[in-house]
């Protein structure tokens, strides 16, 4: 006759009796006292472990009015000049900046660029225009259409208008952005979770920006452009929301820094 | 059948177990950073030769910025901190010299210093340690006045 082993605990769960066997019932109960331990902490660590979002606004709902000199090169802003200017004091003061105007981009509702064709008659003069504040630590933006711009009695005086000063050939390393998503239309407007938004939103026609954070400072923003000038919006969907290194000639304007290179020449960083 | 079927479940959620949190793990670690740009800013001006004079969070009354004072030979330079969350579009930095009254419109003879922006600091004007004054934050897109500093007395600037 055959002998059945006496030392197997082999235990078996039985669903409607009262009480689970011992080793199963201990098993269980340890399982679930740390199931909720963990789901206590896992969420803490997660939350605490999470990088902080920029601060960045959008008045959504709120319509404001803006004067000063539109211009659409190389993407569509508004000079804004400041009151208060004391040139020479000025100039001595802000290195890099004459700070006689601010400069507010000008993007249209949704993921649209505005319609330069439309604003080109414009282009230079002196306007009113109501629309929409976006923005985010020194950078402004308003959203508004070009049926919001009306043109003024005033002639600006052009000598005053921002000059482009060259500030020669950098290499630089950051991440394309759409500038509207990311000056507060969307907050975090950046990184891969942001990325089918922000190509979306350049491909609209939305001025997109090489966001180049620095280890010590603030992040530098400047507007993508081609060698000769022209918007590249088509061709840097590619490599939106990605680390990229451009080289090309950097120029400011006013409050404005441009790259130009030619977008064949961005890399991507592996 | 059962007790081999019960072994292999278990063999297979231990190791589940174990590979979708090192899954997890691996898959975050690996994401690639965006680089930082270690180089000094072009941007922002050369501090050389500048020393904190005094930083004080008390000035303001209606907004959380420290202003710091710095100076150098002959020259006076403020700084600012703003506290988590504080933004206002395109905040600009005026000095109004004197003794002044607070007003809800910016003084005609309030002098642009320049934009807010904590990296950078902003030259006072030259007669600031015989005369004093406050520093006014002003909100060019909205044109308001943000807040209005308490008076520095130009003994303050000199100590």
């Amino acid at each position: 006759m055959e002998r059945v082993p006496t030392n197997v605990s082999d235990e078996f769960y039985i669903g409607w009796e009262a009480k689970a066997a011992p080793g199963i019932g201990k098993t269980v109960r340890c399982a679930v006292i740390a199931v909720l331990a963990l789901a206590l902490l896992v969420p803490v660590v997660l939350a605490v472990s999470q990088r902080m979002i920029g601060v960045s606004v959008f008045e959504w709902g709120t319509q404001k009015t803006f004067s000063g000199v539109l211009q659409t090169q190389p993407y569509p802003h508004l000079l804004v000049p400041r009151p208060g200017v004391n040139e020479k004091h000025t100039l001595q003061s802000v290195l890099f900046s004459p700070a006689m105007f601010s400069t507010y981009h000008l993007v249209a509702p949704w993921k649209f660029g505005l319609n330069r064709a439309a604003i080109a008659p414009l282009d230079g003069k002196s306007v009113t225009l109501k629309g929409t504040l976006i923005y985010r630590g020194s950078q402004t933006m308003i959203e508004t259409k070009p049926e919001w711009i009306r043109p003024n009695e005033k002639t600006p005086n052009s000598a005053s208008l921002p000059q482009s000063v060259a500030l020669g050939k950098q290499t630089l390393t950051g991440e394309i952005v759409d500038s509207k998503c990311f000056l507060g239309v969307m907050n975090p407007g950046q990184l891969t979770p942001h990325r089918a938004c922000a190509i979306r939103c350049i491909s609209g026609g939305v001025p997109p920006v090489l966001l180049v954070r620095q280890k010590d400072g603030p992040a530098i923003y400047l507007l993508l452009v081609s060698a000769d000038g022209k918007a590249v919006n088509k061709q840097v969907l590619d490599l939106v929301a990605e680390p990229v290194e451009i080289t090309g000639e950097v120029e400011r304007q006013g409050e404005l820094l441009i790259l130009r290179a030619d977008p064949v020449t961005y890399r991507r960083v592996k | 059948m059962i007790l081999p079927l019960r072994q292999r479940h278990r063999r297979i959620f231990a190791v589940i177990g174990v590979l979708l949190p090192v899954a997890f793990v691996v898959g975050i670690a690996a994401r690639k950073a965006m680089p930082l740009r270690a180089e000094k800013n072009w941007v922002t001006e050369l501090r050389e030769a500048e020393k904190l004079a005094w930083e004080r969070s008390d000035l303001f009354s209606q907004v959380p910025v420290r202003v710091r004072l710095l100076c150098g030979p002959g020259w006076y330079r403020i700084g600012f901190s703003a506290g988590r969350g504080f933004a206002k579009p395109d905040l600009l930095v005026y000095w109004v010299a004197g003794q002044q009254s607070v007003s809800e419109t910016l003084p005609d003879q309030a002098i642009l210093l320049g934009p807010f922006d904590p990296s950078l600091s902003l030259q006072l004007p030259p007669d600031t340690d015989r005369r004093g004054g406050a520093v006014v934050l002003y909100s060019l897109a909205d044109q308001e006045i943000v807040d209005w500093s308490k008076p520095i007395p130009a003994g303050e600037l000199t100590k």
